[in-house]
């Protein structure tokens, strides 16, 4: 939800199927393929990051590689603090989630 | 002894002061003793997430049609109960097939609805740290020593159930001055209270959450990160991607 808003108002036109192709696209965001490629190295524990890290570094420079970091990192949080605490999904979120599912062809969001 | 710092100084990396002040303070807190655990049991648990990210048996876990599929042998690096280890091990390795059923059972096996909350916090916050630390291009930070001392064993009378796997502190209550717990008159997403059974480990991810990405109340606004070299929808992406990889529910 907020990939998108957030590209609206700066005048982009974000395509939030980025989020689950298996093969990286920028998604209409800046440096987003070089940003996904790094997203999934460090994710994948067998994959050296090294190399979508430089490439990151070599477009856009250090600071946006920290920054992704930073974001990655915190998500690492977010995401297992929902999942093991079982944390309902927001009121607002119900609605975007569904369309969102559509969209994506995943399930419609339903509670386990 | 000295208490534990975070530097990523070898890496050559310039990392913004606010996000190493807060990984210190986390990390200082995580060896230190808890609130049902022990500084020892806590950096124990940290310990364990580096191991189960090279576990064999998680990864066939991880690879199975269904988590109960197989049982799990794991690579564990530590003394911790075993079921604590398998605790440990799911949340890092399979954090989108946790279930009301899986901590219903980690709770059956002996370990208290608070005892969780809190192992859930330390996993959490090593693997922020570790993640962090990876996606720059550093050394890990050595864990850190523990602390000497006992738990607080403080549990806080305001947690009710309000549908999380865990009882919960309400928004209305846990934003008052008196426990200053979330924000007052904002929007504080439910991944924001999902922890507040250990009030210490929300404050602690409050914390983490304000240097790393944004206060909970921007998230639902249009807050561009103007003094970062990065966009609000460079953030959004990465979060988004971060959360699909690790196959989050919410």
């Amino acid at each position: 939800m907020a990939l998108r808003a957030s590209s609206k108002k700066t005048g982009g036109d974000a395509d939030i199927t980025a989020i689950t192709r298996e093969v990286a696209g920028d998604g209409g965001v800046a440096h987003g393929k070089l940003l996904i490629e790094l997203v999934d190295a460090v994710i994948d524990e067998t994959a050296d990051p090294a190399p979508a890290r430089q490439r990151l570094v070599a477009a856009a420079g250090p600071g946006l590689l920290v920054e992704a970091g930073a974001v990655l990192g915190m998500f690492h949080l977010n995401d297992r603090v929902a999942d093991a605490m079982g944390a309902p999904l927001d009121e607002l979120m119900l609605d975007y989630r569904r369309k969102l599912g559509e969209k994506m062809g995943m399930d419609a969001g339903e509670a386990r | 002894m000295a208490a534990a710092s975070i530097n990523f100084r070898k890496s050559g990396i310039a990392v913004r002061d606010d996000i190493i002040a807060s990984q210190t303070r986390a990390w200082q807190s995580l060896a230190a003793p808890g609130t049902w655990w022990t500084g020892a049991e806590r950096v124990a648990i940290a310990r364990e997430v580096r191991a189960a990210r090279r576990c064999a048996g998680c990864a066939e876990r991880k690879a199975a049609l269904s988590p109960y599929a197989v049982y799990a042998t794991h690579s564990a690096a530590t003394d911790l109960p075993p079921a604590i280890v398998d605790a440990v091990h799911r949340i890092v390795t399979d954090p989108g097939r946790l279930s009301r059923r899986w901590a219903d059972e980690v709770k059956a096996d002996g370990t208290s609805d608070a005892h969780l909350v809190e192992l859930v916090s330390v996993v959490c916050t090593a693997m922020l740290i570790d993640g962090f630390a990876r996606a720059i291009g550093a050394d890990a930070p050595p864990l850190p020593q523990p602390v000497a001392g006992e738990p607080s064993r403080r549990r806080p009378a305001e947690a009710i159930d309000e549908g999380y796997f865990v009882p919960t502190i309400p928004y209305a209550i846990g934003s008052r001055p008196e426990l200053g717990l979330y924000e007052p008159n904002a929007f504080v997403p439910n991944v924001g209270r999902g922890l507040s059974l250990v009030p210490a480990a929300v404050r602690s991810a409050r914390d983490l959450m304000l240097a790393h990405y944004m206060k909970y109340e921007q998230v639902v606004t249009d807050w561009e990160p103007r003094d970062r070299p990065i966009s609000r929808s460079q953030m959004e992406l990465v979060a988004s991607r971060t959360s699909a990889k690790n196959d989050c529910f919410y």
